[in-house]
């Protein structure tokens, strides 16, 4: 199994994920997962479906523990803290925003949406959930066709448009890191076209970490990839060579299409 | 082609069977509808809604003031406690208890009181609650009526709730959300219409009833609004006039059965409306 650890010396680690087991009940699920995240950076997690990459993204937020039965071994350390050890999920949620395969509007206004998050942080002065808002929009790239119909149901809106709401959303409450879970696989091209040039923004402000399950997404749009298989983390690596020159003869197959 | 002409005979033919089983459904209902309507609508008058009983053999006609401020008073009780009730036991299944083994032993339990005959119901309130004051209430009828909502309001309530997809309960979560915000906010929002729908059609089914209210507010000749008192409803009312060998006291019965068949069809529109505005548009409110 190969070690995920990248030798960068102008990268800094926002996560660190050290020797990662999740089993659902009795299955394991992922085994001995050992990465780094870096900051500012795109991160792909590529891999055929069942491979444990949705799993993966869902144990930096905790969303395992919505449900009996899931249990954690080893450490995502993020600020010299263990997230699977943290206690507070909401204060822990607040801190690595996500995005869902399908949209998720709310059944309330576009404001409303985009405010719920800053609501829930107690942000109560008015003026600030309005500037705030239209900073998410704006970051969001959807302020411009929302603008006029802020207090419409979010309901309206297209499917791109309702996942560009989703992550302004996630972003209105400043998340360090964001996690997208296929976040273009229900969508048309052009909507797809839009979320992918608004990740390749989105890297200044946040880390993003993204499950695809489409390579060229992967390729065009990750400083770095991660190539998962039946729960294990095969191999690891900046995304231009991972794709041109795979150390592995799995990630091999797998880049040029030969499995999943 | 012969098998073809064969096989559209014998669809016509079902075709057939099938609509005169509907034709003699739909006859028989709208024989009833009918009935009611004209005599009731030919009971009508303004002194319904302003006069209370007068002995029969009298000049006066009458009213069913007494019954239907009544029947108003019991059910809307039976609405305060019945439908919190059964959203918030609802919730529980649908949310909190959703992986307890307790949920399959409420959900049976539920399933079994729905089809409880709702005579049943009346004499148990009858035990705990008539026999221990020594007098019928009208208390004591709302609480018959509300128990006989309880379990239709909470499947609805859980059926609902578990339509909203889980991914927009995890939104919710994702965005550090605790879960009794997820379910107010988000849950409760998606699956309103739904509910609201459900919790009509339970006081439209309670609106009717006749049985458990026999045991428990019983009867009552006069107008009162004492909830520790018998009242009246039109329901029994309507069982005890038009039993009568009264024609005044007959001729009442129909305009009260007219005013609780119109109520019905009335909150059944309503619901049906609340349903199509909710599948109808895209969700603006």
């Amino acid at each position: 199994m190969a070690i995920g650890r990248v030798r960068s010396a102008e990268e800094t680690t926002i996560l660190s994920v050290r020797g990662l087991n999740f089993f659902y009940g009795n299955t394991q699920v992922l085994k001995n997962v050992t990465m780094d995240i870096y900051e500012g950076r795109v991160t792909a997690l590529i891999g055929p479906s069942g491979c444990g990459k949705t799993t993966f993204l869902r144990t930096f937020n905790r969303m395992h523990d919505l449900y009996p039965g899931n249990r954690y071994e080893g450490e995502i350390i993020h600020n010299g803290e263990n997230l699977l050890k943290e206690e507070d999920l909401i204060k822990l949620r607040s801190r690595l925003g996500m995005v869902f395969q399908r949209p998720t509007p709310f059944p309330m206004s576009i404001f409303d949406n985009i405010a719920y998050g800053l609501r829930l942080g107690g942000l109560r002065n008015r003026r600030e959930i309005a500037d705030r808002v239209e900073k998410a929009l704006k970051d969001a790239a959807l302020w411009n066709e929302v603008e006029e119909r802020l207090k419409h149901s979010a309901m309206g809106l297209s499917g791109g448009q309702q996942q560009r709401l989703v992550i302004a959303r996630a972003l209105a409450v400043e998340p360090e890191i964001l996690l997208l879970d296929e976040p273009t696989s229900a969508l048309d091209p052009i909507a797809t076209n839009k979320i992918e040039e608004l990740v390749v923004e989105l890297k200044e402000k946040v880390s993003i970490v993204m499950v695809t399950h489409n390579m060229h997404q992967a390729a065009r749009l990750s400083d770095y990839t991660a190539f998962m298989y039946l729960g294990e983390l095969i191999e690891y690596g900046g995304t231009d060579k991972l794709f041109t020159q795979p150390q592995e003869e799995m990630t091999e197959r797998y880049v040029r299409g030969m499995f999943g | 082609m012969n098998t073809y002409s064969y096989r559209k005979l014998k669809s016509a033919l079902w075709m057939f069977v099938f609509s005169v089983f509907a034709i003699i459904g739909i006859a028989f209902l709208a024989f009833i509808t009918v009935d009611v309507f004209i005599n009731g609508i030919a009971a009508l008058s303004p002194m319904i809604f302003t006069q209370d009983q007068v002995p029969p053999f009298m000049p006066e006609l009458g009213g069913l003031r007494f019954a239907i401020v009544g029947h108003l008073i019991i059910t809307a009780l039976a609405i305060l406690l019945g439908i919190p009730l059964g959203i918030l036991a609802g919730t529980f299944l649908a949310e909190y208890g959703k992986n307890s083994r307790i949920k399959t032993f409420i959900t049976i339990f539920s399933d079994m009181m729905l089809s409880i005959p709702s005579i049943v119901i009346g004499t148990f309130v009858y035990a705990i609650a008539v026999v221990p004051f020594g007098t019928y209430s009208a208390l004591a009828g709302s609480l018959a009526l509300a128990i006989i909502m309880f379990p239709v309001v909470l499947r609805i309530t859980e059926d609902m709730m578990n339509l909203v997809p889980k991914e927009l309960r995890e939104a919710g979560f994702a965005l550090g959300a605790p879960y009794y915000k997820v379910i107010f906010s988000i849950v409760y929002r998606s699956a309103a219409s739904g509910i609201i729908t459900g919790v009509i059609l339970a006081i439209g089914r309670v609106a009717g009833e006749t049985a458990p209210l026999l045991f428990t507010s019983f009867n009552n000749n006069y107008f009162t609004t004492d909830l520790t008192e018998p009242m009246a409803s039109l329901t029994v009312t309507i069982f005890n006039y038009a039993g009568s060998p009264y024609e005044n006291w007959q001729s009442l019965a129909w305009a009260g059965a007219f005013i609780i068949t119109a109520f019905v069809l009335f909150i059944n529109i309503v619901s049906r409306l609340l349903v199509s505005w909710r599948y109808g548009n895209d969700g603006n409110r």
